[in-house]
């Protein structure tokens, strides 16, 4: 007897596979959701200070390394300031994964660490500490991830509060959206934006339609079409044939077993009324 | 009983602090933002502290299991044991975070692990969803049309087939599922204001030890 549950897992790698092998090209269709991300990143002013709550970790670096890519290189080129910290419970991986798969992938044009661009670590305690981070940066940061006093570091000089934040980019931070709006967005007025998860995009709906978040990019997709804004196709790109065949298989693998299932239903009933 | 272990202390102490900070926020009083900010940072440190208190926990537990030959389970204390001081030790070797070694522990054990269990969560996620989705009652049958739309609508080839299914997603998402999560959003604030009168009345007795 053939095991259904191994015949799913066997399909479900198939059309995983097929489609990195022979890309179907699906016409990827830009959304507004994805339309506003680029608009809030290509509207920053000279001299900005954006900070990036990196939050990635090795489990999701499929969805991750892409999208750090894509915008990693759009802000890279902009004559602006970027500050990378990590501040979910799940980050304490994060500034490692930065340093070592996402700054080397990454054009830095002629930025200078510590003058354009730091990588602070990672801070514990979520709430509270986003909250001590937002009213006074030098009281909670000592050192960057490196070691180095942030006194000797340049940049630290424009980031004193969440005041001065021009833009907020949450990666891989989507899970305390409500932390982030309520800590930097309501007392300071703070324009956020994050990538979401297209499970997580129920929590982010109510913010971003309340106007606390300025836009949202969902999952593999919106990063997909965030690529094809900024004319770097990348490996989004590439993923989202993989998303239409697994959503397809899905669908037709409920629809089936609902048939199976009242087909069986049917036979029973009859053979017990033949039985009578 | 020593004083230390009187209840009413950690009790007062988290009413005070919530008064703080409540006070902070919603007024503007001198010295109190310094006061705050203060709080706000010894946090910071108590949880970086915390960190080290899971170190001694994790080196407890599975010491124990070591230590008695747990069958079944003592080697696997023992692999969780050194994987830990690994990461603990490499990670603080210069340059911090870098070190080779570091990197090849989280980089490529870590990320092989990682990515592994997670190509098996989506094989238990396919197998859960077509068992769940057997229509057996009405309610079965508005989840099961409710997620066959947004599986369409959060793939391109749904708006290909059919350009109706984003229309019909995004109105999920935004009447029935933003819906839901605005109330849940509403009760949990909810909640958070009522535990916090709890902490400031001293009826909030769980983490004094009451």
């Amino acid at each position: 007897m053939v095991n259904k549950d191994h015949v799913v897992c066997i399909l479900l790698a198939l059309v995983v596979i097929y489609p990195i092998l022979n890309p179907i090209g699906l016409p990827i269709l830009i959304h507004e959701d994805s339309l506003r991300f680029y608009d809030e990143i290509e509207a920053l002013p000279p001299d900005s200070l954006v900070l990036v709550g990196f939050d990635g970790t090795y489990m999701g670096l499929p969805r991750i390394l892409p999208l750090s890519l894509a915008i990693g290189n759009e802000l890279f080129e902009k004559p602006i300031k970027i500050v990378f910290i990590s501040t979910c419970a799940w980050g304490a991986e994060a500034p490692t994964l930065l340093e070592t798969m996402i700054f080397p992938e990454l054009d830095m044009q002629d930025k200078v660490y510590g003058v354009d661009y730091v990588n602070l670590g990672f801070y514990p305690g979520q709430e509270p500490t986003i909250a001590a981070l937002a009213a006074d940066v030098h009281s909670v940061v000592g050192t960057d991830f490196h070691g180095t006093s942030i006194d000797k570091l340049p940049i630290m000089e424009y980031f004193k509060s969440a005041k001065d934040i021009t833009l907020f980019v949450g990666i891989g931070s989507a899970g305390i959206i409500d932390v982030y709006v309520r800590q930097f967005n309501l007392p300071y007025g703070t324009p956020e934006i994050f990538m979401v998860t297209a499970m997580g995009q129920l929590k982010a709906r109510p913010y971003l339609e309340a106007g606390q978040v300025r836009a949202i990019l969902v999952d593999v997709l919106g990063i997909a079409e965030y690529e094809l804004l900024i004319g770097r196709p990348g490996e989004a790109i590439a993923s989202s044939d993989v998303v239409s065949t697994t959503h397809i298989l899905l669908v037709f693998i409920v629809i089936i077993t609902n048939i199976s299932y009242y087909v069986n239903k049917y036979m029973s009933k009859t053979s017990k009324k033949g039985d009578e | 009983m020593s004083i230390l272990k009187n209840p009413k202390i950690p009790i007062g102490i988290a009413s005070v602090t919530a008064l703080i900070m409540i006070l902070n926020y919603f007024l503007k009083i001198p010295l109190l933002p310094e006061v705050a900010s203060a709080i706000q940072n010894w946090f910071t440190v108590i949880m970086t502290l915390g960190l080290g208190v899971g170190f001694v926990s994790v080196l407890r537990v599975h010491g124990k299991h070591i230590i008695k030959r747990t069958e079944g389970q003592y080697l696997y204390s023992l692999c969780a044991m050194l994987a830990m001081i690994y990461m603990i030790f490499t990670g603080l070797m210069p340059p911090i975070g870098q070190h080779p070694a570091f990197v090849f522990g989280i980089g490529k054990v870590k990320y092989s692990i990682d990515i592994s269990l997670y190509a098996l969560y989506s094989c238990f996620l396919f197998i859960m969803a077509y068992r769940a989705l057997v229509v057996r009652s009405k309610e079965t049958l508005i989840i099961a049309v409710c997620m066959l739309a947004m599986l369409l609508t959060n793939a391109p080839i749904g708006e290909v087939i059919w350009e109706g299914f984003p229309a019909i997603g995004n109105w999920i998402q935004s009447y029935v599922s933003g819906g839901a999560q605005r109330g849940v959003i509403v009760g949990v604030s909810l909640g958070i204001v009522f535990t916090l009168v709890r902490l400031l009345l001293g009826h909030e007795k769980v983490f004094g030890g009451g």
